[in-house]
């Protein structure tokens, strides 16, 4: 809710038949509610995707039916499965073509830390390294309700975000990038194994 | 990605009458198009390279290992048990047959005997995974035929119904009977 | 049409191929799964003879697989004559035996016509170097050209006679053979903060040296 407006003019207008909001209100509810995902999927979190945006689950409550094949009319990837380092650069691609304002949320233990296949060798651990993600959900797989609970996270976040500001939302800050380096075929790994703009490797405090 | 793109082969074989409708500009020539990995119509991640003269795909190269997970390298070092979670994940329309096919062959290499009880179980679990990959089956395959939608979603009904009776047997089961990894 | 024993294969083959030198490697376990070594000289024509004798026709190659046999050493323990103390005796000696390294190729054979099987056979190659070599059995089972292609990709044994040998699964700059058991995956790990057994080995080489405390995480508590 915007702080501009005072609660209880706005509640007493209201009363009179007189709908106040600001812009950043009307702006965040419009994008908030009609989130359109990417049709992607990548291993068995998609099934619960799709078991998601279908009956009984029904993703389309929440604005979030349309799945487009294409990446350029999607707002938000779901990162739903194991990313191989064979699919990596693809997956960053697809986000750099996507238009901004975009949002990734990371489904499965997969694609948050490569989950049960970390230890291998053709697997990446993390979609983190190369692309900024806004919502993780743990699970192998999640249920499909937890990745409404990410939509409805997701929902909230972007209700949250300025217009304007200092700390207005990052793809309204023209110094922020919205495209990031795809990785090359190494002839041992990716290359760079990471991209050290986004990801941070957790420290492990041994005191 | 450019260097990982295989020329296909030059063509051996004779040219051929195309009916008219087919006929286009590029007649005679072949156009070489990278379909994949990430492409609405495949299913899962798979990379085809296939050359098309107009609208007839001449000849196509799979590529793939977008999903190559290593199971078998992870397999060395785990133990018998512990392998048994992944297989879950080799085939997720069909996970619990998986188990069963990996259990099996675990059986015969170290000659053990199970209770009728647990293959009457197996073969309840079985079931239950192939009707709903069947469901899935009919969905997807209606839905890739044109029928957009809605096939699918009565077929993710019948699905979910599915789940609810395999609960009573496996406890959360819905893709993998396993959620856990034991190792 | 029941199937052979592995003796009767192997002799009717041997009596076929002349020179061909075939091995029976039993399995003692409770499965049973006995397997032919086959000679890579004459392997095609050991596996032409499989596939077209009317008795056996195994034309259902199921699976192709690798294997990667390290460089081992045998003990053996060997009764032996000695003359210990001015009388003979037996006396137990335990003998070592070298195994050098080598890769397998193992390919599962069935046979749709007769409905029998399962019959193993493998190839070894002389050595794990890089350039190890096997014939290519793709001309008999045409379903082992993609497998052979994935144990080029994961084991590094080289097809001779592939019509198109690349590498499958990982991507064409990559060039390590993953599946050799020898094979060290890059080191890009996060180390979770309480590792144990083989993680913790492995995050301990990333620790940070704190100069006083050194040594003494390995130090056990007196009882
Ligand atoms: S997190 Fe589990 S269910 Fe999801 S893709 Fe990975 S293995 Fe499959």
């Amino acid at each position: 809710m915007s702080e501009q407006i005072d609660e209880g003019l706005r509640s007493e207008l209201q009363r009179q038949g007189i709908w106040v909001t600001s812009m950043q209100d009307l702006y965040n509810w419009g994008r908030r509610s009609s989130i359109w995902p990417l049709q992607f999927g990548l291993a068995c979190c998609a099934i619960e995707m799709i078991a998601t945006a279908a009956s009984r689950y029904d993703l389309a409550r929440f604005g979030g039916e349309i799945f487009r094949p294409s990446p350029r009319q999607a707002d938000l990837m779901i990162v739903a499965g194991t990313v191989t380092k064979k699919m990596a650069p693809q997956i960053v691609r697809l986000y750099n073509q996507m238009p901004d304002p975009k949002y990734v949320i990371s489904m499965g233990a997969c694609a948050i830390s490569g989950g049960p296949f970390k230890e291998g060798y053709n697997v990446l651990k993390g979609i983190d390294r190369y692309i900024p993600v806004d919502v993780y959900i743990p699970g192998c797989p999640p249920r499909p309700e937890a990745l409404l609970h990410a939509f409805m996270e997701l929902q909230r976040k972007i209700d949250e975000q300025k217009l304007t500001g200092a700390d207005r939302a990052e793809h309204l800050n023209a110094a922020q990038p919205s495209e990031f380096p795809v990785p090359a075929f190494g002839a041992h790994d990716l290359e760079p194994p990471a991209n050290p703009d986004v990801f941070e490797p957790p420290k492990i405090d041994r005191t | 990605m450019s260097a990982t793109i295989q020329t296909l082969a030059p063509a051996a074989e004779q040219p051929r009458q195309l009916p008219p409708q087919m006929t286009s500009r590029l007649e005679g020539e072949l156009l070489e198009v990278s379909m994949g990995p990430q492409h609405p119509s495949t299913h899962g991640v798979f990379r085809m390279n296939v050359a098309l003269e107009g609208e007839i795909v001449r000849r196509l190269k799979p590529v793939f290992g977008y999903l190559h997970r290593n199971h078998e390298k992870i397999g060395e070092n785990t133990s018998y048990l512990g392998s048994m979670p992944y297989t879950d994940r080799l085939d997720y329309f069909c996970s619990m047959t998986n188990n069963w096919a990996y259990a099996l062959s675990v059986e015969k290499l170290a000659g053990i005997e199970v209770p009728e009880r647990a293959e009457y179980l197996r073969v309840i679990l079985a079931e239950l995974t192939r009707l709903q990959n069947h469901a899935s089956l009919l969905g997807f395959l209606l839905s890739d035929m044109g029928a957009w939608g809605t096939p699918l979603m009565y077929a993710f009904r019948e699905r979910e119904k599915i789940f609810r009776v395999a609960i009573w047997f496996a406890h959360d089961v819905r893709l993998h009977a396993f959620r856990r990894m034991p190792s | 049409m029941t199937l052979e024993s592995l003796e009767q294969i192997k002799g009717r083959a041997q009596a076929a191929v002349p020179g061909a030198k075939i091995d029976i490697i039993p399995n003692t376990g409770p499965s049973q799964q006995s397997s032919l070594l086959i000679d890579n000289e004459h392997a095609l024509a050991v596996a032409r003879f499989l596939r077209i004798d009317p008795a056996l026709q195994l034309d259902f190659c199921s699976n192709v697989t690798g294997v990667d046999w390290l460089e081992r050493t045998l003990k053996k323990k060997v009764k032996v004559k000695k003359v210990v103390d001015g009388e003979e005796r037996e006396v137990d000696e335990t003998t070592e035996e070298k195994i050098p390294g080598y890769l397998e190729a193992v390919y599962h054979l069935y046979s749709m016509t007769h409905k029998h099987g399962l019959v193993v056979i493998r190839m070894r190659t002389a050595d794990r170097a890089d350039d190890a070599r096997l014939p290519s059995l793709n001309s008999i089972w045409r379903s082992a050209e993609f497998q052979e292609r994935e144990i080029f990709d994961l084991y590094g044994i080289r097809f001779d006679g592939h019509p198109d040998l690349r590498r499958i699964l990982m991507w064409d700059e990559f060039q390590d053979y993953p599946m050799r058991k020898d094979y060290r995956e890059p080191d890009d790990y996060e180390y979770e903060p309480t590792p144990h057994d083989a993680v913790l080995a492995r995050a301990r080489e990333h620790y940070a040296p704190r100069p006083h405390l050194d040594g003494a995480e390995n130090i056990t508590p007196q009882q």
